[in-house]
């Protein structure tokens, strides 16, 4: 399994009219009154896949930490007004898959299209799933996206979201569009992996070689428990936001040789990605 | 590659609060009594509920998906240890928004400091990880009306290719008002208070609630157990509401999940149609079936069962599967309500009477708002 590209976009809260601007210079796609968290999905995925020739059956799996936060908020005080009312377009916003539907039009697309979130490993799970849809051929091509809002104008944010470091959250788009294929590719996917707890995970860590390696917020919390070299651990830019382990992925694949990158959960549970850039 | 089959499964839904008080119910229900059981669930809107009280939306949240992961769980007779082993897979559309809703409204009438409940859904995971104490960290997808049929290929697949050895599949969707005042925003529930699947005359689609859930295992626990043959995804980009009413994505869909199983369409002995019930994705998925038909040069039966517990949106996919296949073992497929007038240009009629059979091959179809589409066969006959 091969990386073909990436792209990121992790940006301090901006409004919703900065990123349609951003969206128009690459698509004409009509996306006038929907919401910051559609847009941003559809300009990062455009993004990933410019200039990259892709099957019309691509499949799209899309993680989200936290979701259309900012659309739900608005949908909550409209049906908790005396009138009960939704607006058609805010409710639209609101059900995820509508998400789904602008990627599927702007990339035009016929393929397996879902949105995923596991708290803490949302994007880690829309990786595995479209890795192993891969793997067991169910698609040939995937497009694999982290995406969500700064929850920065929502007061006591934190106490809602596990930001284990307080830091503020940003705006972000992550991609990474991978498929079988090795001609074009950037890096091999060698090794996805899955433990129950960070004891399996040592054991498997002790055979495997590296160069460089990053870290999400907890298994960077937890890095004195972790059998790795801490002096190749990179360390990532201030780009905190819901899916930040496709941003900090895409921060590895810039150095070379085998690159190593481990995510833990509140429970200990870790994921490894393994990837040797070519 | 391993087979897969249903060895549990359990449903919460207007029809009971049990598997087996939900097709008695199916079995009792006639043409005389329909009128009946509708009015008893609509009261004051026209929305499919579940029958039973609750103090608060959080209570009903957690204590219905309690009830129901339980039940699926000791339908499959797993013990402690093979619980922990279960992978969680589970489908919604709309989450816990209504756990949102009401601290909102409590937060906008000074009950309390807190706007929200939670920000994301993978507490809802964390809740069913800490409920059967498994090992394994939860997959939650959301893509509409396909959201547990997707949750239930998915696990499929990964226990078919020895990923895993089992999996919990969910399909959860309970009423809130962002969804119900949202379709009614968009002029698509019905006016009737009918559902009228296929029905030329049909005039939107009616929403309902469920929680359902289905145990994965290689080993089947009875020969009446449903094996998993295939599933197929697509995707329709016609519309942010509607299919393309020409139906060709979703006939290819449900074409190439055939295909897949590695079967024809003579080897289906029933399709259970979506059948939304909005005029433009009705008539779509008329089309697609009409194309699949002719397509084998054969029919066959179509049912439909949101007459029955209305449209369970991410639900519908592992409700759908709980309450077809629960038919077939006590011998029959389900009748659709509700039909009258046939399409003029469509050569099929959905089953107008029930009928007498306990082994089957069962195609699902489900089509997504936003363009998902989904399809599985599965059987219980050699």
């Amino acid at each position: 399994m091969y990386i073909h590209s990436t792209f990121k976009q992790i940006e301090e809260i901006k409004s919703v009219s900065h990123y349609k601007k951003q969206l128009k210079t690459l698509s004409k796609i009509n996306l006038r009154r929907s919401s910051k968290f559609n847009i941003i999905a559809v300009y990062g995925a455009l993004k990933c896949l410019d200039d990259i020739s892709y099957d019309e059956n691509l499949s799209i799996y899309m993680a989200s930490e936290y979701g259309c936060t900012q659309d739900m908020l608005k949908v909550l005080t409209q049906v908790n007004t005396k009138d009960d009312m939704v607006m058609p377009f805010d409710f639209l916003n609101v059900n995820t898959n509508n998400v789904g539907f602008f990627i599927s039009e702007a990339l035009n697309t016929t393929g397996k299209n879902i949105n995923i979130t596991s708290q803490d490993l949302s994007f880690e799970k829309a990786f595995e799933l479209a890795y192993y849809d891969l793997l067991f051929k169910e698609c040939r091509e995937a497009l694999i996206g982290g995406v969500d809002e700064s929850l920065d104008d929502i007061i006591d944010n934190n106490k809602l979201i596990h930001n284990l470091e307080n830091k503020k959250t940003k705006d972000g788009t992550s991609w990474i569009f991978i498929s079988s294929q090795k001609t074009n590719a950037i890096a091999k996917i060698k090794k996805l992996e899955i433990y129950k707890n960070i004891e399996e995970l040592n054991a498997d860590l002790k055979t495997i070689c590296y160069d460089k390696i990053s870290l999400n917020q907890y298994a960077k919390k937890y890095q004195s428990d972790l059998d790795i070299n801490k002096e190749l651990i990179l360390e990532q830019k201030d780009e905190f936001y819901g899916t930040s382990s496709a941003g900090y992925i895409i921060n590895l694949l810039t150095y070379n040789n085998e690159l190593l990158h481990i995510s833990l959960d509140s429970k200990n549970r870790a994921y490894l990605f393994l990837f040797s850039k070519l | 590659m391993q087979k897969v089959y249903i060895t549990g499964s359990a449903i919460m839904s207007a029809l009971g609060n049990h598997k087996t008080e939900a097709i008695n119910s199916i079995k009792n229900i006639n043409d005389s009594n329909y009128n009946s059981y509708l009015e008893h669930n609509f009261r004051s809107k026209d929305f499919y509920r579940i029958n039973k009280e609750f103090a608060t939306q959080h209570e009903k949240f957690y204590s219905i998906l309690e009830t129901v992961v339980k039940d699926a769980i000791a339908d499959a007779k797993l013990s402690e240890e093979e619980t922990k082993d279960l992978h969680i897979f589970l489908g919604s559309t709309s989450m816990s928004i209504s756990i949102n809703e009401e601290k909102n409204l409590d937060f906008l009438n000074n009950i309390t400091d807190e706007k929200i409940h939670e920000i994301g859904y993978g507490n809802i995971g964390n809740f069913v990880e800490e409920l059967i104490q498994t090992k394994h960290k939860s997959t939650l997808i959301q893509s509409a009306c396909t959201s547990s049929a997707n949750a239930f290929s998915h696990a499929v697949n990964m226990i078919k290719n020895k990923k895993i050895k089992k999996a919990l599949v969910i399909g959860l969707e309970l009423f809130n008002n962002a969804t119900y005042q949202g379709f009614n925003s968009l002029m698509l529930l019905s006016q009737s208070g009918e559902y009228q699947p296929f029905d030329k005359n049909s005039d939107g689609l009616i929403l309902g609630e469920s929680c359902s859930a289905v145990i994965l295992d290689i080993n089947k626990i009875s020969e009446n157990s449903f094996e998993c043959l295939s599933s197929n995804s697509s995707f329709d980009n016609h519309s942010v509401t509607n299919s393309n009413p020409n139906g060709t994505i979703s006939f290819e869909c449900m074409r190439d999940a055939i295909s897949k199983a590695d079967i024809s369409l003579k080897d289906i002995t029933c399709l259970k149609a979506h059948a939304t019930g909005s005029q433009i994705s009705n008539l779509s998925e008329a089309r697609a079936i009409d194309k699949l038909f002719r397509h084998f040069n054969c029919e066959v039966d179509v049912t439909v069962l949101k007459p029955f517990i209305g449209h369970t949106l991410g639900a519908c996919g592992t409700s759908e599967i709980v309450l077809l296949c629960e038919c077939i073992k006590n011998g029959f497929i389900p009748k659709t309500f509700g039909f009258n007038n046939k399409y003029d240009e469509i050569s099929f009629s959905p089953l107008e009477v029930t009928k007498k059979t306990n082994k089957a091959t069962l195609l699902f179809n489900y089509i997504g708002f936003g363009g998902s589409n989904h399809s599985i066969i599965l059987r219980n006959e050699k």
